[in-house]
């Protein structure tokens, strides 16, 4: 931790107030560049990279650090499977554009996200679990930046996310699955208060543990809980909550069972103050959508071993 | 009286565009008990009741994957802030087919003595079904379409009806809702 600490220099070098991090000895990095994030404006880029290396063997990852400059809203990674609008090759950014149409990463798996601008996530696996990639595979990383009314962002925008190879061991490593889930039709208005919007995402074909999770959704959000559920969709107990929109905890370390058949619970609570004003166009209402200052989401990420299948619950 | 009424006032001047509080009288017969009528929103948005074996249809939300849009209207109760889950059970095993969703919803558009949900998409549960991680299989299986309600009184009913998901033509939406979603 020291040494990490050491290594995330802020303010030393580059742009004011941007994050540093050194390369993984073993592994990968994969690094957004500075960019402005104006007054009264939200920013979202895609950056596009290949996992370095050749050949099949897979690369196992088992030490994940990701460092945000101060005002992000979020950063995902994604593996790229099908290509709607948006694509590009290794080195590609995507900024705005398709890259605010979720419909575009549908069904590409994720890898990792972190929602602590100006924090780092450190985030080493349990022992025999590991994150699989493979060399050449693509991923596109995901920033948001918000520098506007919910949300403010004092230097510029930029994300850095190292991941580290696994010790070599004489086992095959369990393989880190993960779990995106999201509610698509939400609507918040003005008035409304402690109105909440609930699912079920089921992805335990077998048995599995989770071990970690982190809530996302925007302003009015004032509770995200997550619950383990079974096989009838009935919650069971609550391993996450979070009471704070702009620094939801990413809880690692968890060691939650799921049963056949069960998957997790989430709810997402919500209020608005009666003058407030989401979306003018819109009866002031807060709807689905990635903008922080008019829109909505209640989306849930969930990280489990065994890995079964690339799982999302629309 | 006018205390509690003054934000919604105040909104309404200052929002230009705020909606109007709905209406909130009880609804129906107080000494009756809660009554139910499954529906589920076609392509067009439009509900409609649900009889034994119908076809509910598997709709493309704005991100990705299928829901189906169902659940409720209702008579003898609190129409507003009502909250309803609803998920569809696999008549073969018992278990879940798809996931639940559960929201609240005002139940003051009246059809046939029954109150729909104000909204259509936002107030109806939105069951996520596609795709499927359990391999189940949801397009064409029989299935129960699992409905309960509950309002501000906590006076509440469930409701069970036999339905069969269906894709209607969409060539997508038959594969990734089939029992080898990971194949599409």
């Amino acid at each position: 931790m020291k040494r990490l600490a050491l290594l995330l220099l802020m303010g030393a070098c580059g742009g004011a107030h941007d994050v540093q991090l050194a390369p993984p000895k073993e592994g990968f990095q994969l690094a957004t560049d500075a960019f402005a994030v104006p007054l009264g404006q939200e920013v979202q880029r895609c950056y596009f990279f290949r996992v370095p290396g050749s050949g099949t063997d897979p690369l196992w990852v088992s030490h994940i650090v990701a460092a945000v400059n101060a005002g992000s809203h979020h950063m995902n990674v994604f593996r790229v499977r099908s290509i709607v609008a948006l694509d590009g090759e290794d080195g590609t950014v995507v900024d705005g554009g398709e890259c605010w149409k979720s419909g575009n990463w549908a069904d590409w798996p994720l890898v990792m996200n972190s929602q602590e601008g100006g924090q780092i996530v450190d985030w080493t696996l349990p022992d025999g679990v590991a994150h699989r990639f493979t060399p050449g595979e693509k991923l596109m990383l995901q920033s948001h930046f918000v520098n506007a009314a919910t949300q403010k962002t004092p230097g510029r925008g930029k994300a850095i996310v190292n991941f580290e190879r696994a010790a070599a061991g004489a086992a095959t490593p369990m393989e880190l699955g993960t779990v995106f889930a999201t509610d698509q039709n939400i609507r918040i208005c003005p008035g409304d208060q402690g109105v909440a919007f609930a699912q079920t995402c089921r992805f335990a074909r077998q048995p599995v543990t989770v071990l970690a999770a982190n809530g996302h959704f925007h302003s009015r959000g004032v509770k995200f809980e997550m619950f383990a559920s079974d096989a009838q969709n009935q919650a069971g107990a609550q391993f996450y909550v979070s009471n704070a929109w702009n620094d939801p905890p990413f809880l690692r370390g968890l060691a939650v069972p799921i049963a056949q058949g069960g998957g997790v619970f989430f709810r997402c609570t919500y209020s608005m103050a009666a003058g407030a004003c989401a979306d003018p166009n819109d009866h002031c209402c807060a709807t689905f959508g990635p903008h922080v200052e008019t829109q909505e989401h209640c989306n849930a990420f969930v990280y489990y071993y065994p890995k079964l299948d690339d799982a999302t619950c629309f | 009286m006018l205390l509690r009424r003054l934000p919604a006032l105040l909104c309404a001047a200052a929002c230009g565009q705020a909606r109007p509080p709905p209406t909130c009288e009880f609804a129906g017969d107080a000494a009756q008990p809660v009554q139910l009528e499954a529906f589920a929103l076609d392509a067009s948005g439009a509900p409609a009741v649900l009889r034994e074996g119908d076809a509910v249809l598997l709709q493309r939300p704005p991100q990705g994957g299928y829901v189906i849009y169902a659940g409720v209207a209702a008579r003898n109760l609190e129409p507003c802030g009502v909250t309803v889950t609803a998920y569809l059970i696999d008549r073969a095993t018992g278990n879940a087919l798809t996931n639940l969703d559960q929201r609240r919803a005002d139940l003051t558009s009246q059809s046939n003595g029954y109150g729909f949900p104000a909204q259509s998409y936002t107030q109806t549960p939105n069951i996520p079904a596609c795709p499927d991680a359990l391999h189940a299989g949801v397009v064409g299986r029989a299935a129960i379409l699992h409905a309960e309600l509950t309002d501000a009184r906590s006076r509440g009913a469930t409701i069970e009806v036999g339905v069969i998901a269906s894709c209607a033509s969409d060539a997508r939406c038959a594969c990734l809702c089939g029992p080898n979603p990971s194949q599409c």
